[in-house]
């Protein structure tokens, strides 16, 4: 569905701003289809960008973005894709039903097809009860729900979800998810970006780590938790041994064979895992 | 065309619910009714003076409308980044540019709509009320034309702030730069015509006409299309405008396709960050 090959993007210095940045290094990524993908990393990690460069709103320097397998995301393209940005802006004047109708006209939708998918999504993510009234009356998680609506109205195959859970209380994250999950079980792909690495672990099984315009790691959770995570060795006396790598619980087994009394094979969360890998990039 | 009018539709919806469009329209509507007050200062050519009055009055509104309505209205979307939500549907630059032009225009011709009925039925109360001595003609056929030629200015203005705007980014740029263009279009057919007048076998002046002249290219003489004398004229638009009448308003037209075109091109090759 995505495929990112080597890369390259540098916003150029502006007059009075800052100098000129070099936000995607060579990056290469893919989203397959069916599968959900978080896009993790720190501000300014190159997350944004990449979306941009998805979505067509600028074009790469180097390298290529195939979406669907055709360069850059060509508006007819979009047609298929949902995307939900970080910041959910509309033209503050208008109802969520218009706004619902005015993302439907653009993907071609009949009338009665607009309104019967507008009733089962604004039913869905609360906010049937306030469809007249105008998005500048929103609060920022209604506006979150409203801009989700638009993204799911035409049933889109990719889902770009830029910070998804900006702007909601714990119940509102919660529905979200079960939307998401939902969404995957139908077999949607979905790209996944978001700060919340527990959302992250919760939705996705594959992550793209950024950090600096570097894709640090990219494949499974588990692999990368597994990668990183040690051992830690119980022994008679109550203390506990932890080894980093496989050498050294050799030495360890070797030098402490009759204390040992359990073995254990540690599990790195995402948020561990994610804070070890950065320090490593930094280093 | 569908994705073009549905947000040519959410533009002209979004407008329309704006207060301030309705402060600048009730504003404009007190001012031409201000213009039965001349009746009581200006004895001679009271047809003409209340006749300019309530054009100038459409014109000032219209061009605070454009730089201080639409040129924010467009910049709303790059800074709060509506642009990105409105380009996350199957809608291309060029249909990006095309509907928020037309969505703006229509919502600036209501506007004028409403303040020309209200200039017509003003001038049609006043006629009978003067006499004839001071108010002798007045062509309702002129005056539609009038109109129409001031909304055809009014929208290359706004063409030119789509432009802009999709050159520069901030309203506050595209706002001076549309307000600069404006003045060189209506002081350059000044310029020009001070040079004839001034050192008309003069060589170098004659070279600096040409480049006036070549200026005008970019920037168009707006006074072609500025007749508001014939409403109180009973002759025809083509002897008054000394052309056919259908020329200027193609060229203008043309000009306009032209701006639209160039800021569509403009748009689709820059990178919306």
């Amino acid at each position: 569905m995505i495929h990112f090959d080597q890369v390259h993007k540098t916003y150029p210095k502006q007059i009075n701003r800052s100098p000129a940045q070099h936000a995607l290094k060579g990056v290469s990524f893919g989203l397959s289809k069916g599968q959900t993908l978080g896009l993790i990393g720190q501000n300014g990690a190159g997350k944004s960008t990449s979306i941009r460069l998805i979505m067509g709103y600028m074009q790469p320097d180097q390298g290529r973005v195939l979406v669907m397998g055709e360069e850059q995301s060509s508006p007819r393209l979009r047609q298929h894709i949902g995307y939900l940005p970080e910041i959910s802006s509309f033209p503050a004047n208008l109802t969520c039903l218009e706004l619902l109708h005015f993302a439907g006209r653009c993907c071609d939708m009949s009338k009665k097809a607009i309104v019967e998918r507008a009733e089962i999504l604004l039913q869905r993510l609360g906010i049937w009860d306030v469809r007249q009234r105008r998005l500048s009356e929103y609060s920022k998680g209604m506006q979150q729900r409203a801009s989700f609506a638009a993204a799911l109205i035409h049933d889109p195959e990719l889902l770009i979800l830029d910070e998804p859970m900006s702007g909601l209380d714990p119940i509102g994250r919660a529905e979200i998810i079960a939307l998401i999950h939902d969404l995957r079980s139908q077999g949607k792909s979905i790209l996944f970006c978001s700060h919340l690495l527990d959302d992250v672990e919760r939705i996705t099984d594959h992550v793209a780590i950024l950090h600096q315009g570097n894709l640090l790691y990219d494949g499974a959770i588990a692999d990368l938790c597994a990668a990183s995570s040690g051992w830690s060795l119980r022994m008679h006396d109550g203390s506990e041994l932890t080894a980093a790598s496989q050498t050294e619980l050799s030495g360890l087994l070797g030098t402490h064979a009759e204390n040992i009394i359990e073995v254990r094979q540690g599990r790195e969360d995402l948020q561990g895992a994610f804070v070890r890998l950065v320090q490593e990039g930094r280093s | 065309m569908n994705r073009i009018m549905a947000l040519a539709y959410i533009t002209f919806l979004n407008g329309l619910r704006r207060n301030a469009v309705w402060g600048l329209c009730v504003f404009a509507l007190v001012f031409e009714i201000c213009g039965v007050l001349f009746m009581d200062f200006f004895g001679r050519d009271l047809g003409r003076v209340i006749s300019d009055f309530q054009f100038t009055i459409m014109w000032v509104a219209g061009m605070l409308f454009i730089l201080f309505y639409a040129v924010q209205a467009i910049a709303w979307d790059e800074d709060h980044r509506s642009i990105d939500s409105i380009l996350a549907r199957p809608i291309s630059r060029t249909e990006y540019v095309l509907g928020s032009m037309l969505g703006l225009s229509l919502l600036l011709l209501c506007f004028e709509f409403l303040l020309a009925c209200l200039a017509m039925a003003e001038l049609i109360w006043i006629k009978p009320v003067i006499g004839e001595v001071y108010f002798p003609v007045f062509s309702l056929s002129h005056f539609m034309v009038t109109w129409l030629a001031l909304q055809v200015l009014l929208l290359v203005h706004l063409a030119v702030v789509m432009l802009i705007s999709s050159a520069i980014r901030g309203a506050f740029p595209v706002m001076l730069i549309t307000l600069a263009y404006s003045l060189i279009c209506s002081g350059l057919p000044v310029v020009r015509g001070s040079l004839k007048q001034g050192a008309a076998s003069d060589v170098p002046a004659q070279g600096l006409d040409s480049i006036l002249q070549g200026m005008g290219m970019i920037f168009p003489d707006f006074g072609v299309l500025d007749i508001k004398d014939s409403v109180l004229s009973n002759q025809s638009l083509e002897i008054i405008m000394g052309m056919p009448v259908w020329l200027p308003f193609s060229l203008m037209l043309a000009y306009l396709a032209l701006v639209l075109f160039l800021s569509c091109l403009i748009y689709q090759r820059r990178d919306i960050l």
